[in-house]
């Protein structure tokens, strides 16, 4: 699923879980859910493993020839 | 003007403008000027951007840079190599142009005149500072730039060869107030002088600020600048185009935040010179380069801070317009805060610095993560009341539930109620039945009476049944005394008391011979006992049968 996804699912947790007339089980389920995609998406924005690249190229297919680049301290 | 004058002239500002241009970069270097005001700051005046109020320069080095070419011009010219000074033509020098002296004046033929005048005129300004203000400015197509200059009281005429013009940040137009350095040289074929313009300088403004202002008045006269032209960064970007240098400190800075608000982006550095003669096509290439990778969907084009001049490829036409044609939202990010770039202007977006152009670019990123961690409070919240709720209700459940020992007192109250009903009510039927029992009574009346009744009637009928029994005895008496003589009369006992006896055998009356054989025993009773006789013989009525 991706980020969008995500937070839109998210959004409609919330929705679901605010409007209250949801059985205890249910929400519990939705709880759950919702606190693993806020992590999800979390991770995605802080956490994910950054890739820097320096172009050494563009390939006819649009593919940038890269290699990786780390900025001099 | 000649063309052959023309062309003489032109490889002449070939020639020194080959030179200018390496002095020329040697000390662009070493000027610097004030971000606020384009004031020159450096007493080194760079060629293009020469200090305005002064004529002559006292800096040696430019001096001694001025010495060199003379000499060098000297050496390709070889009409002027003794610079003619009015001692040293004493002997050329006619009676009707000076004043009277020994000699026969000298007469000059008109070409011989102008070449003097020319020599002296070129020797005593080989170089010259004018101000004035431009008129009659034309640029032929050659490529050349003729124009007068003037002040209020007299003019000049001045050429600028294409050599020379083609590295001006801006255009000359009329009625502009410059300062030109260049050298007076005179046209021998019609004795017309003018100044060879090698560099012009608008007074007031510094070239850069010119042609700065010039450019961004064409382009936004274009509509390049237009906010509606603007388009909105990506919410979240896939992948970040970065067009700047890869050692300089803005790339650092980006990575920094980029690393520290949002993850979740490629990163492609598109290296690029970013100050010096070649940065701005550089720069339109990385540009290009990135427009090429497809899944690029934004760009930052930018540098740190430093002078005008090191950022002026960002104020140039060619990168101003392929930032304008990028395919993707572009983020400029020149310099520190307060300076301002044509590339600024075009951009979709600009940033005040590098550093910044990272926080825009992820700015929604940022939002997404407030988002997500308000959604996150919404979620708990709504956990914990529901919780809190259910909570609330459980107890209010257990509050209800009854303690047993009072359950137990409630059944016991219950019971003695019950039983006190049921008492009460099996009191009641009891009075009924006795009440119906007392109304039965009442209806039976006294047994006393009945009983004397039924006694009197049982006695009558006793009398009653005496007297008929007695009545019915006496009947059945006479009866019986009757039949009793009547069977008397008839017994066989008084047949055998008259002499007849019974004969039997075997208890049966034998009253026929065929009953008895010879040899039988039969027994025989007469009136008073009895006695057995052997059958000896036997006969009917016939005669003897058997003896």
């Amino acid at each position: 699923m991706d980020f969008e996804k995500k937070l839109t699912r998210l959004e409609d947790i919330v929705e679901k879980m605010e409007s209250g007339d949801l059985a205890l089980e249910e929400s519990l389920k939705l709880f759950e859910e919702g606190i693993r995609l806020s992590r999800d998406c979390n991770v995605q924005l802080t956490d994910a493993e950054q890739k820097v690249k320096i172009l050494l190229g563009v390939g006819a297919d649009g593919e940038p020839i890269t290699k990786d680049f780390t900025a001099a301290e | 003007m000649l063309a052959d004058e023309v062309s003489k002239a032109e490889a002449k500002a070939h020639k020194s403008g080959a030179k200018k241009t390496t002095s020329a970069h040697k000390e662009t270097a070493e000027v610097s000027f004030s971000k606020m005001d384009w004031t020159p700051l450096s007493k080194k005046a760079e060629p293009n951007v020469a200090p305005a109020s002064v004529l002559v320069t006292e800096d040696t080095t430019r001096v001694k840079v001025e010495k060199t070419k003379f000499t060098k011009k000297q050496a390709v010219m070889p009409a002027a190599a003794s610079p003619p000074i009015f001692d040293d033509v004493d002997e050329d020098v006619d009676n009707s142009v000076e004043p009277p002296a020994e000699e026969e004046p000298q007469v000059f033929s008109v070409f011989e005149l102008n070449k003097q005048i020319k020599n002296i005129l070129e020797g005593r300004f080989p170089i010259v500072w004018v101000k004035g203000e431009i008129s009659n400015f034309k640029a032929h197509t050659s490529g050349h730039f003729y124009l007068s200059l003037k002040d209020s009281k007299a003019q000049i005429s001045a050429v600028m060869f294409k050599g020379f013009n083609q590295s001006m940040k801006y255009r000359p137009e009329d009625g502009m107030e410059v300062i030109v350095r260049g050298r007076v040289t005179v046209y021998e074929p019609r004795g017309n002088y003018q100044i060879f313009i090698e560099s012009m300088e608008p007074v007031g403004a510094g070239a850069l600020q010119k042609a700065f202002e010039q450019l961004k008045a064409k382009l936004q006269a274009e509509g390049l600048f237009a906010p509606e032209r603007k388009r909105a960064l990506p919410t979240l970007p896939k992948h970040i185009a970065i067009v700047t240098s890869p050692t300089g400190a803005a790339i650092r800075d980006m990575l920094n935040v980029l690393g520290r608000r949002f993850r979740g982006a490629r990163i492609t550095l598109i290296p690029a010179r970013v100050q010096g003669d070649g940065a701005a096509a550089e720069i339109c290439a990385a540009i290009a380069l990135a427009n090429r990778i497809k899944d690029v969907d934004v760009m930052i084009v930018g540098r740190g801070g430093g002078s005008v001049e090191d950022m002026w490829c960002f104020n140039e036409e060619t990168v101003a317009r392929a930032i304008a044609a990028a395919r993707v939202p572009v983020i400029s990010a020149v310099g520190h805060e307060i300076d301002f770039t044509i590339a600024d202007f075009v951009a979709d977006l600009r940033a005040p610095t590098p550093s910044a152009a990272a926080e825009l670019v992820v700015k929604n990123a940022a939002e997404l993560q407030h988002r997500i961690a308000t959604q996150l409070r919404s979620i708990k919240l709504c956990m914990t009341k529901k919780l809190e709720l259910k909570k609330h209700k459980a107890e209010g459940f257990a509050k209800r539930l009854v303690d047993p020992q009072r359950r137990i007192q409630d059944c016991m109250i219950r019971s003695d109620e019950l039983t006190q009903r049921l008492e009460t009510l099996f009191m009641r039927s009891l009075s009924d039945r006795r009440m119906h029992i007392a109304l039965l009574k009442e209806k039976l009346g006294d047994p006393n009476q009945r009983i004397a009744a039924e006694a009197q009637t049982l006695t009558s009928l006793k009398q009653r049944l005496s007297t008929g029994w007695l009545t019915f005895k006496e009947t059945k008496r006479r009866e019986v005394e009757k039949q009793m003589a009547l069977l008397d009369s008839l017994s066989p006992l008084k047949v055998v008391t008259r002499g007849y006896s019974v004969v039997t055998l075997d208890g049966k009356v034998v009253n026929d011979v065929a009953q008895v054989k010879k040899g039988e025993v039969v027994c025989i009773q007469f009136a008073r006992g009895r006695t057995t006789a052997k059958i000896e013989k036997i006969e009917n009525d016939k005669g003897v049968l058997d003896s």
